[in-house]
């Protein structure tokens, strides 16, 4: 039967005096024999017979020293590797084999056992200690302003005051609630500062924990620290900043606008559309007057689509929602599907589209629709700015990594001292506004669009001679790498590219 | 890919409905027009057509559901079938690449006009059929 662990010791203690006694009897009876047979049978003198004795008995026992360790310190040893392997000590000690049914007959086993229980459970007092919810910290971590969170060497959460958007996990553990942008996020951060840093530091902006329409929906600033050696293993804090009610009502705008935007497009796809069939069925009976007022509806609904495309653009340049998704593109693909539009519109306002495109350019990195939108805005200026039978000329080069396209008016051109404005939003110079329709966000947003491809835009005027607007756009095998690195987004290019652009919010999407 | 013939316009707006129908009936295509969602996943996966037309802003059932409950999860329901995304309403950028990556184009209604529409038509034919 196993003995109890009350009664180890007092069972190990008999057993060793019980062992050495006999060890000891078995010496003495030895000796005893030895000398009468020395001193009675060999008629030995009595002093040899006194060393002879005493040296082999001091022989016999250091020859039975180890066995009486094995038999008395053998428990010690066991227990010492148990209590190493619970410790923590940096040097591993593996845990010792007591799987021997002597061990559990011996009350060993279950000694080791107890060890071990109660490292585990220290351990947990250990970490509920850590995360005692008294104490001033807690105190300042539970209502403090802002969401603080600390992270370990594996990226896993610790630590959590409750505002920081984090959530419980299966496994009762905590995890971050922060949907970063997928080019620009905590992970990618922390594994170059891990590669290159011993401490850094970063910004984000309007990073929101759910997706828009979830309801207690926060939106947050999120300021990271890195600390490659902290204390107690955590390696990044960030404090979370909630600018719920800043950021929100710029996300309600855009829901508004998107709804509004939707409501518009529903009766002009119907005009468009109806005035497209009409324009098929009619076109044989028609007189030539009457067709050019077909055009001239045609065109005018044309136009109501574009300004809802450039209002939507502005509001999701704004709110740093403008993503572009740049592909290999022939420009003269893009310019033939815009070409009948575009004619039709020249024809309705007596001007002369003139296209100079070689047909051996190299294909650009273009997202299709946005550079759709930029033709059709500087063309739509070119034709509205100039006069009847005016030429508006449309050309294209190569420029070192770039495709400069330019579109020319010989209209009223601009006074040299608002050019600097033209790109501003809703700028408009007094005069186009008594003599042009429009909204001036045109070339805002061209130029939103042609930086967010990395290239430039800019204008030559003389006033009354006419103006010139010129734009690059990447050629695609310049940029192809950065690309494919980035799924065809654009955060690579804008960091590549001059200007205000680079540290502009909207590289973030 | 069979060349286009069948077309199913799963469409809520009667008077967009009727003008793609009646622009693609000229045009020698076979159109079966339904407004509601629920009865558009219906008509797509109980008779086989060449192309579903479909608009995102439907009644009972979105267009990002529809399309998922035939292109979701690795599967496809229509395999035979091309399906062409026709929306007004300017989508968040993941709902728009989350249907792009499902659908074979992705179209703003208020910038095509119907011949344009024919026009993208074709070259949907052409390059399925070119493709075999």
């Amino acid at each position: 039967m196993a003995v109890k662990i009350s009664e180890f010791f007092v069972h190990h203690r008999h057993n060793t005096i019980a062992f050495i006694m006999l060890v000891e009897i078995l010496l003495a009876v030895l000796g005893a024999t030895a000398a009468w047979y020395l001193w009675d049978v060999l008629r030995m003198d009595p002093l040899f017979i006194i060393f002879l004795i005493l040296g082999l008995l001091l022989a016999i026992q250091m020859m039975l020293t180890p066995l009486v360790y094995r038999i008395t310190g053998h428990p010690l040893k066991i227990i010492s590797q148990a209590i190493a392997h619970v410790s923590n000590d940096p040097i591993q000690t593996p845990p010792p084999d007591v799987n021997h049914p002597k061990y559990e007959r011996s009350g060993l086993k279950a000694m080791v056992q107890t060890i071990y229980e109660l490292a585990v459970s220290s351990h947990h007092e250990a970490t509920e200690a850590k995360n005692d919810n008294s104490g001033p910290y807690r105190t300042i971590l539970n209502n403090a302003p802002c969401g603080i969170v600390a992270l370990n060497d594996q990226g896993e959460v610790v630590l959590a005051n409750p505002i920081a958007p984090t959530h419980e996990t299966t496994s009762s553990g905590l995890e971050l609630e922060l949907m970063f942008e997928q080019s620009n996020n905590l992970e990618m951060w922390l594994a170059q500062a891990k590669d290159t840093k011993v401490r850094d530091t970063k910004v984000w902006h309007r990073i929101a924990d759910s997706i828009p329409g979830e309801d207690g929906r926060r939106i947050f600033d999120v300021v990271a620290y890195y600390n490659k050696n902290g204390e107690q293993n955590i390696e990044v804090i960030l404090i979370t900043i909630d600018r719920t009610a800043e950021y929100a009502p710029d996300d309600d705008n855009m829901d508004f606008i998107a709804l509004a935007a939707h409501e518009l497009r529903g009766p002009i796809t119907v005009i468009r559309g109806y005035l497209d069939l009409l324009d098929d069925e009619l076109k044989p009976l028609l007189q030539p007057d009457q067709q050019v007022l077909m055009d001239r509806l045609q065109v005018s609904a044309e136009q109501l689509s574009g300004y809802i495309n450039n209002i939507l653009n502005v509001s999701r340049y704004d709110r740093n929602h403008l993503s572009l998704h740049l592909h290999e593109e022939h420009l003269i693909d893009i310019l033939k599907s815009l070409a009948p539009d575009l004619a039709l519109r020249a024809k309705t306002k007596k001007r002369r589209l003139i296209f100079r495109i070689p047909t051996d350019l190299p294909t650009i990195a273009a997202d299709r629709s946005s550079l759709s939108e930029v033709i059709n805005n500087l063309i739509d200026n070119g034709i509205k700015y100039s006069q009847d039978d005016g030429e508006v000329i449309i050309t294209a080069a190569v420029k070192g990594n770039f495709i400069e396209i330019t579109v020319q008016d010989f209209g009223i051109g601009i006074p040299s001292a608002i050019v600097g404005n033209l790109f501003s939003k809703f700028y408009r110079s007094h005069r186009s506004r008594q003599q042009v329709s429009g909204t001036g966000l045109g070339l805002y947003i061209c130029k939103a669009i042609i930086e967010s491809h990395g290239g430039s835009i800019w204008v030559r005027s003389v006033e009354g001679e006419g103006s010139t607007f010129g734009f690059t756009m990447p050629i695609y095998s310049t940029v192809a790498d950065k690309l494919g690195k980035d799924d065809n987004g654009n955060a690579q290019i804008i960091e590549r590219a001059d200007g205000w652009i680079k540290n502009h919010a909207m590289y973030r999407r | 890919m069979p060349h286009i013939k069948q077309i199913l316009c799963i469409e809520d707006d009667l008077f967009i409905g009727e003008m793609y129908r009646r622009s693609l009936t000229k045009a020698g295509f076979a159109v079966d027009l339904i407004a509601s969602g629920d009865e558009g996943l219906k008509a797509a996966t109980n008779k086989q057509y060449d192309l579903i037309l479909l608009d995102v802003m439907l009644p009972e059932k979105k267009g990002t559901e529809i399309l998922h409950a035939l292109r979701g999860e690795g599967k496809d329901l229509v395999p035979n079938s091309r399906i062409l995304v026709l929306t007004n309403y300017d989508q968040d950028d993941e709902s728009k690449m989350a249907m792009q990556s499902k659908a074979d184009g992705y179209l703003i209604k208020a910038d095509i006009t119907p011949r344009r529409l024919l026009e993208i038509i074709y070259s949907l034919d052409v390059q399925s059929t070119g493709a075999e």
